[in-house]
């Protein structure tokens, strides 16, 4: 099982390694609430799939804070219904954008031109506007992106986006790099933590780099020799270089349902800021 | 079924095989024993066509095994539901994104019906009790989970030969016991599986035949008891060493000793 726990290094490396580990762990987290019995757990991937891409696009559309506002709040309020609580999300999601989002946004605070928010205060109503739309238009994508994720399985997700006739093929290389990303993080995991249990004392900058460069090179030698293993075993059952998948989803009505009301407030978020 | 004539084969410099030659007939249990780097792993994928001599022959139903029968789609499907191989690393053979996806994989390349898959898969699933795993993704399985998941997207296919790299490597006892019942019960006793190992105390309950191999060439041939019984021979193809340990009233003593994986 894929449950990794790594104390925080202050190595390069180790750092790299540990964020990594970090995100590996999200995505447990994320099969976990998939698997949770929630609303949108219930919905059709291919449904959520497509309602959700329309909703981002009329968000990067719509010319109205309040819409996208509104988004936001049912995002938020379909995450809870959906078992994930608003915590987490503030935690995975609108911190770590507010952040990222908040310092690209914040010159625009400055140096639009426009009228001053207040007298004698740097910052213009515009640019308030702009960094506004910036940030809840971020916040609102990626907290509906997140939603996807954490209510449906990665292999559902992968199916899903046949909807959006993307190639087979294209499909499965995204599912099985996703699959030996957890495989070389766990070589590398192994030999990071080999490495720390033999290394006494502070490493200089260029054993560290050594190292660390020792390392690549050791895991990009294993990923080929397990490649050509996984091209063999897919040979021996049968690979010809064609690939094809099991779709097994199910339409039923209530998912006709989900699919209007998805089309229904991209198209309103759209109207509303016409 | 399966005849090997003076087939070698080299990875770059390293002679894999020497001048093997061996003959496998129908419905034989096989052991190809021998410690690591003998060969074992390089003859088994010969035997699944997925390597093929530089010199030499390889032949499965007088029909000889080379890169020019396998460009033909038929002949490859073909052989590829009558041979399956199961890898010693499952991660190798577990590329799907779930354990269901995993075993379909082999029917749809066979382009069996939808209904058909899903039949099969849910059988074979159910015969090696892991239905309650059909959702998961490999990565969120033990490693007894796993080697269970990659036996039965081969056994999906029911082929007629089933060809084991170290099946018991790195498991449990439990999952080694599970592995090895399996192994005895599949096909009421009557298909052919060639299982290449270096654990001794598997042979007697999987193996009407032995194979040993040391260096890349075949050293004996024999029945279990035989090979088994042979202590020189099993020191001389390091798959016995002396081993020295304490005993509470007698001290220090040796012993001939096997490793179980």
């Amino acid at each position: 099982m894929s449950q990794i726990h790594l104390g925080k290094s202050r190595s390069f490396v180790g750092r790299t390694i540990w964020n990594l580990s970090r995100g590996m762990n999200f995505a447990a987290l994320a099969e976990d609430s998939a698997r949770a019995g929630g609303l949108l757990q219930s919905v059709d991937p291919r449904i959520k799939v497509v309602g959700t891409l329309a909703v981002i696009v009329a968000v990067a559309l719509t010319h109205s804070l309040v819409a996208i506002a509104g988004a936001f709040l049912v995002a938020t309020i379909l995450a809870a219904l959906s078992r994930i609580s608003p915590f987490q999300l503030a935690r995975w999601v609108w911190m770590p954008v507010f952040l990222f989002t908040g310092c690209i946004a914040l010159p625009a605070i400055f140096l639009t031109p426009g009228d001053p928010f207040r007298a004698g205060w740097p910052i213009t109503e515009q640019g308030l506007r702009t960094a506004g739309f910036l940030l809840m238009r971020s916040e609102t994508a990626v907290s509906l992106s997140t939603l996807l994720v954490l209510t449906t399985r990665w292999a559902h997700i992968l199916k899903a986006l046949r909807v959006l006739r993307l190639p087979v093929v294209f499909v499965v290389i995204l599912g099985m790099t996703y699959r030996y990303l957890f495989v070389m993080l766990e070589i590398a995991l192994d030999m990071f933590e080999s490495r720390e249990s033999r290394t006494v004392g502070v490493l200089e900058g260029p054993d560290k780099r050594r190292l660390a460069t020792a390392t690549v090179g050791v895991l990009l030698s294993k990923s080929y020799h397990l490649s050509t293993d996984v091209h063999l075993a897919m040979q021996s059952r049968g690979f010809r270089g064609e690939v094809y998948i099991l779709d097994d989803f199910e339409f039923r009505r209530a998912d006709g349902a989900w699919l209007f009301l998805f089309f229904a407030a991209a198209t309103a978020v759209v109207w509303a800021g016409r | 079924m399966f005849i090997v004539e003076d087939v070698t084969f080299r990875y770059q410099s390293v002679v894999a095989l020497n001048n093997v030659s061996l003959e496998i007939e129908e419905g034989r249990r096989i052991a190809l024993l021998g410690a690591n780097g003998s060969g074992k792993s390089t003859l088994l994928r010969m035997l699944d066509g997925l390597c093929f001599p530089d010199s030499g022959i390889v032949s499965f139903r007088n029909e000889i095994l080379d890169e020019s029968h396998f460009e033909h789609d038929d002949f490859a499907l073909d052989f590829r539901r009558r041979v399956g191989l199961v890898f010693q690393n499952p991660d190798v053979q577990l590329f799907n994104p779930t354990v269901f996806d995993e075993v379909a994989f082999g029917p749809l390349q066979m382009r069996w019906s939808k209904q058909e898959i899903r039949e099969r898969v849910a059988a074979t699933l159910d015969t090696l009790e892991i239905t309650h795993l059909k959702d998961r993704p490999p990565h969120r399985l033990s490693g007894g989970e796993k080697k269970r998941v990659a036996i039965a997207s081969v056994l999906v296919l029911d082929p007629e030969v089933l060809l084991l790299d170290e099946p018991t490597a790195a498991l449990d006892p439990r999952s080694q016991s599970q592995i090895i019942d399996l192994l005895i019960g599949w096909g009421d006793g009557k298909k052919t599986v060639i299982t290449a190992t270096h654990d001794l105390g598997l042979v007697e309950d999987i193996a009407d035949d032995c194979f040993l191999l040391q260096s890349g060439k075949l050293i004996a041939h024999g029945a279990p008891a035989g090979i088994l019984g042979d202590e020189a021979l099993l020191r001389s193809s390091n798959l016995i060493h002396e081993h020295r340990h304490a005993h509470p009233a007698l001290g220090f003593h040796t012993h001939p000793h096997s490793h179980r994986t």
